[in-house]
């Protein structure tokens, strides 16, 4: 590994104009400013540590679950053939990506490689990868596998990426690609930044993005073309909220119904193919998917082709006494029909995802007690009475979950409002308070962070219910329940270790950032997105505090998230602009 | 088949819309299914000669007289109309899998396999003939221009009533939207309607309905634009107003002032070229739609420092803010013969080119800094008095209609010829009542679209960037931006712009826009952030005061599925759940 690194060039960037590219941001990065060509050929030499070439059937020993000798593994799924395709995308990338940065340099100014002068040009990228991958090196539980890598570009020319993991090299690889930026003719690819120090690791080790699939249709393709979004920004995990009240979105070959029934139309549901090539998509891209199926609330779309099973059955008028947001319905909490169901649920479904999940979402937030006191099997609203049985059926489908090799995620409900006893393994999801992570933390359990005031990307679009001519004037301007809109700046100075003591900051394993899709589909999905969730991933990769432990600077920042915004672009990704491009043009002169 | 009137139309509103974004005046309709046969034929039949009668009116070359001495369809009309047929049958009827048709299958709209669909087994009955006649207008208002009645038979005739080929355009864009597509993909190469008979009566209330698109901020392209009018023309709107010009960049090529754009824009591929900006309109033409330009004088001009340093005042002059709203500072000088030879020459060269496709042209004059002059206010009036006079003078000898914005009149208190439309944007003014209203007490023709409704920039965060290390930063957490709240389209659906106009004073509001200025907005976002809510401004404009209801909701969300369909990114309206269960998402 090389010496150690030097801050001095980062600091006088901020002065001048100064594209340092990057996002988000590394550990430690230095950088000159000599420019060194990338060949066309460039070859990439990967030798995995002796005893690496990790197989399948490999990934998939420890599964305790019996179904699972019975799924039909992705042939090659293992680490060298991730790191091979890595490598292809990074190569696909950087030949096409075809970035040319000139909204970040002063307007008709040059910026390119002189042709008068010659650079040297970088032929090879030697990746090694220090250590023998972990068997479930693709589904990690958080902090099980080593991400960090670091990269060192002479120069020379040469050009070496060491990573511990081949999720390591992935993460490296997509560092390396945006050190680089494509000549205005179109024909060359180059760096201005030679030599390149870089050390990098996550603050974090559980980065996600909770994607409501639920509320509105999202093709398989809007998902896949997230995950490509995440993995350039290092997040590392995709968290599906794929059941709702609205829509039921998942086929279950061993209860087709449900999803026949449940989806908005025929056809608006992933199969078991579906998904599968999803999970294995992200897999590909260091990009772990989970599933979150919440039980027993938001399950109205279990009534359309099991309604015997659900109490309070999208009650109207007066839903709002029953639900959230309409159409009401929780599972009956006391009825072993559910429980049947359940567990024909579990055992078609749990099996299909483990091999791609360490992590499995159980859900439960807002669990309504009203709703209880129309279930026949309960008969009470009083929570003195339904929480036992909440405490049943949670332990029940946790057991199942953990039979089937996968750790259980909760919506904090389960824990600071039902007080629910839980395993200890049991990873708690916050999102209600400023308070809520410290409050989890407190009770000894992993908590992820994602506080709605800061986080949740669906806020401030207005109202979706309708009101009548009667209600509309008491409820302009039409305002949401989180409005306003959470704009980038505000999202980057969410520190998710706020309030927590030192001696537990351990337990908060990271958070997601959130988009609910009352109002969002596949159309909209890019821009209500990106940017912003990047400076969440900067949050969870880098930290919300720089060196000294203020807040980073948005004077640096938001230069930088605009270069990322245009590669996205460039990309694919339909992601808004960050800034002006006077502003980028012209160093620090938007600045108050 | 009966006969269209004005005044039938104001006094009787009534009819519980389907499909149709923004509602017209009258919409009655039965329950038979009539199919659109995919060979179609247009015809076009007179009521009377038509001598003269349409000199002025359509957005094209305005001095150009037409003679005619027979009832045969005025050959410009014609074209503008047949154009539309064409692009109508283009997006109504598959040809093949490569050029699907643009119409949707309304499932959304209706309970889980429950759309009312017509029984393709049975007998097909088809509407075969369209047919445009031209109606003798009782006199020349401009307000029956774009009226239009629709009537379609049970036998499948279709006839559109129209005074003028922009009131057939109206007439063909909601005709399309009586259709929909079948959801089995042998029976989608033409739509259905199953609203037959049919009976539209339908006009505008305001005569100025507008989009205004800041394409000097960041970059919007002409495809972009085009795009954004293909939006525009389906919920009827009748102008686009280009900010094409601003202190950060100048996209527009003026020939005649070459350094302009080759050193003000942003980049030397993203100016907008004389061809582009012809196209543009053109496109805008065709599909009823004036397209203006703003070139925003004196202030927002820092831009034309890059090829005319001399002619700009307190140029990029710190600290920002204590000379111009936004970085960088920079003005028009006052007063200075170099400036008014550099207007004199711009406007010659862009007015003429412009001139073919649009009446308008508005000449900017919002936020207009006095410390940028080392000036007081009263001082500065008297020289914008004669920097304004000199630039309306100059538009009037180009045969065009000067616009301004209101600062003009109620910061600086100019006056201005009475031809002059004044664009308002200020909710409140110091007595408390709106800026339009302030502006037609003084007699002015004006234009709504007020700062806290119908700015769809707002509420998406500032960009300015807080200093860490300057304590009297005001750029603080939440990092809200000056218009914050966002405005949802029930928000801008929610806005009355006559709230507080006296009637006597009404007929001097013109109509308004919807505003899109560019800090945080590209061609990547510009869809989601237009539509679904500009939209909604377009049935204000056509309708006059509205209130939010379901059934707003649900044709709101059918106009989404349309622009979906033309490619047109817009958001969801509602959730999916709500339209399939109508009644269900109430409060």
């Amino acid at each position: 590994m090389h010496s150690k690194v030097t801050t001095q060039i980062l600091t006088i960037c901020v002065l001048t104009i100064c594209t340092t590219a990057l996002w988000p941001l590394p550990l430690n990065y230095t950088h000159g400013s000599t420019y060194l060509w990338l060949s066309p050929d460039v070859t990439f030499s990967y030798q995995p540590n002796s005893g690496v070439n990790l197989t399948a059937s490999a990934l998939y020993a420890n599964s305790t679950s019996q179904n699972a000798t019975n799924y039909k593994a992705s042939t090659g799924l293992d680490s060298y053939s991730i790191v091979q395709a890595a490598i292809a995308r990074t190569q696909d990338e950087l030949s096409n990506d075809g970035f040319v940065p000139w909204k970040f340099h002063p307007r008709n100014s040059f910026f390119e490689p002189p042709s008068n002068v010659s650079y040297r040009t970088i032929t090879n990228v030697t990746i090694q990868q220090n250590s023998t991958d972990p068997a479930n090196v693709l589904k990690p539980l958080a902090g099980a596998v080593d991400e960090s890598y670091s990269i060192v570009i002479a120069i020379n020319g040469a050009v070496m990426i060491n990573a511990v993991s081949s999720v390591g090299i992935i993460r490296a690889l997509e560092t390396f690609s945006q050190l680089f930026y494509t000549t205005a003719d179109g024909s060359s690819v180059y760096t201005n930044l030679a030599p390149v120090y870089i050390e990098d690791a996550p603050k974090f080790q559980y980065r996600g993005l909770n994607m409501d699939i639920a509320r509105s249709p999202f093709t398989p393709d809007d998902i896949m073309r997230t995950i490509d979004a995440l993995a350039y920004n290092k997040f590392n995990i995709l968290h599906l909220h794929a059941t709702d009240a609205q829509s039921w979105t998942l086929q279950i070959p061993a209860l087709p119904p449900l999803a026949d029934l449940g989806a908005y139309m025929k056809g608006l549901s992933y199969s078991p193919g579906d998904l599968e090539n999803i999970q294995s998509y992200g897999a590909y891209r260091g990009v772990q998917v989970i599933i979150e199926t919440d039980v027993p609330g938001h399950t109205a779309a279990i009534g359309l082709s099991y309604p015997d099973l659900v109490a309070a059955l999208n009650v109207q008028p007066g839903w709002s006494n029953y639900s959230a947001e309409p159409p009401t319905g929780q599972l009956k909490l006391n009825d072993t029909a559910v429980y049947d169901f359940l567990d024909k649920l579990w055992a078609d479904l749990l099996p299909r995802v483990y091999p791609f999940s360490a992590y499995f979402h159980t859900g439960g937030d807002e669990v309504n007690a009203n709703v209880y006191g129309l279930d026949p099997t309960v008969r009470s609203n009083d929570t003195k009475v339904i929480q036992p049985l909440l405490q049943k059926m949670i332990d029940h489908n946790h057991a199942k979950v953990r039979a089937a090799g996968m750790a259980r995620v909760v919506w904090e409900e389960r824990l600071l409002e039902w007080n629910l006893t839980l395993g200890a393994d049991v990873v708690v999801q916050t999102w209600q308070t400023d308070t809520a992570v410290a409050n989890v933390v407190a009770k000894g359990h992993k908590a992820l962070a994602g506080d709605y005031n800061y986080w949740y990307l669906d806020c401030g679009r207005g109202q979706w219910i309708d009101f009548s001519q009667s209600t509309a004037e008491a409820a302009w301007p039409f305002s949401d329940y989180c409005t306003p809109t959470k704009n980038w700046r505000l999202m980057y100075t969410y520190d998710p270790l706020a309030g927590v003591p030192a001696n537990a900051t351990k337990l908060v394993l990271g958070g997601e950032v959130h988009i609910w899709s009352e109002q969002v589909d596949g159309v909209n999905l890019d821009n209500m997105v990106w940017p912003r969730a990047c400076a969440a991933a900067e949050v969870l990769w880098s930290g919300s505090k720089d060196a000294s432990g203020k807040n980073r600077s948005q004077i640096t920042a938001s230069p930088r998230l605009g270069e990322m915004r245009e590669r996205m672009v460039q990309r694919g990704i339909g992601a808004g602009p960050v800034q002006m491009i006077y502003c980028t043009q012209n160093g620090t002169q938007c600045t108050l | 088949m009966l006969l269209y009137s004005y005044l039938e139309a104001l006094s009787c509103i009534i009819g519980i819309g389907f499909a149709i974004w923004p509602q017209p005046m009258i919409f009655e309709h039965g329950s038979k299914v009539l199919w659109l046969s995919p060979n179609f034929e247009t015809h076009y039949e007179f009521e009377e000669p038509l001598a003269g009668f349409l000199e002025t009116t359509l957005p094209r070359p305005k001095r150009r007289r037409y003679e005619h001495t027979s009832p045969t369809v005025d050959q410009q009309s014609k074209e503008v109309l047949d154009s539309a047929v064409d692009r109508m049958r283009d997006d109504l009827i598959s040809d093949s899998a490569v050029s699907p048709s643009r119409v949707f299958v309304p499932w959304k709209f209706h309970p889980k396999n429950a759309i009312p669909e017509p029984d393709t087994a049975r007998h097909k009955d088809y509407i075969r003939n369209i047919t445009f006649l031209f109606r003798r207008p009782p006199a020349l208002q401009k307000q029956i221009e774009e009226s239009y009645a629709l009537d379609v038979s049970e036998e499948g005739n279709v006839e559109i009533s129209i005074y003028h080929p922009l009131g057939g355009l109206h007439g063909l864009t909601t005709f399309r939207q009586l259709f929909y597509k079948h959801s089995d993909p042998r029976e989608a190469v033409s739509p259905y309607t199953p609203f037959v008979p049919i009976i539209i009566r339908d006009l505008p209330t305001f005569e100025h309905r507008g989009l205004n698109l800041d394409i000097s901020r960041n970059i919007i392209t002409p495809t972009e634009v085009m795009r954004t009018l293909e939006g525009l023309a389906m919920s009827k709107f009748n102008r686009l107003h280009l900010h094409a010009s601003d202190a950060q960049s100048w996209p527009l090529e003026i020939p005649a002032l070459p350094q302009l754009a080759m050193k003000g824009s942003y980049h030397e591929d993203q100016i907008w070229s004389v061809a582009d900006l012809h196209h543009v309109q053109n496109f805008g033409a065709l599909r009823g739609i004036q397209v203006y330009l703003e070139i925003d004088m004196p202030g927002h001009t820092a831009s034309v420092h890059a090829a005319y340093p001399d002619l700009i005042q307190s140029y990029n002059r710190q600290p920002w803010f204590n000379y111009s709203a936004q970085p960088c500072a920079g003005q028009l000088k006052l007063n200075n013969t170099n400036v008014t030879n550099f207007i004199d020459i711009l406007l010659d060269d862009v007015l003429p080119r412009t001139e073919p496709f649009t009446s308008l042209f508005h000449l900017g004059g919002d936020e207009v800094d006095a410390n940028a002059y080392d000036m007081i206010p009263s001082e500065l009036a008297i020289h914008l008095q004669n920097f304004v006079d000199h630039i309306i003078s100059k538009v009037h000898s180009h045969f065009l209609t000067p616009m301004v914005w209101e600062e003009h009149i109620l910061d600086y208190n100019l006056t201005l010829p009475n031809t002059t439309i004044v664009q308002t944007w200020r909710a409140r003014t110091s007595n408390g009542r709106s800026a339009l209203a302030e502006i037609v007490k003084r007699g002015y023709k004006a234009l709504f679209g007020t700062g806290d409704a119908w700015y769809l920039d707002c509420g998406f965060g500032g960009w300015i960037d807080p200093d860490l290390s300057n304590p009297k930063s005001t750029i603080k957490d939440p990092y809200s931006d000056y218009c914050a709240p966002l405005s949802n389209w029930r928000h801008v659906y929610s806005y009355d712009p006559l709230a507080d106009i006296p009637e006597e004073q009404q007929h001097l509001v013109l109509g308004g826009e919807v505003h899109m200025w560019g800090e945080q907005t590209d061609g990547i976002d510009l869809d989601s952030k237009l539509w679904p809510r500009t939209a909604a401004a377009g049935e204000i404009l056509w309708k006059g005061k509205r209130t939010v209801s379901e059934d707003v909701t649900r044709r709101l969300a059918e106009m989404r599925e349309w622009l979906v369909a033309k490619g047109i990114g817009a958001g969801p309206v509602q959730v999916t759940w709500c339209l399939m269960n109508r009644d269900n998402c109430k409060q």
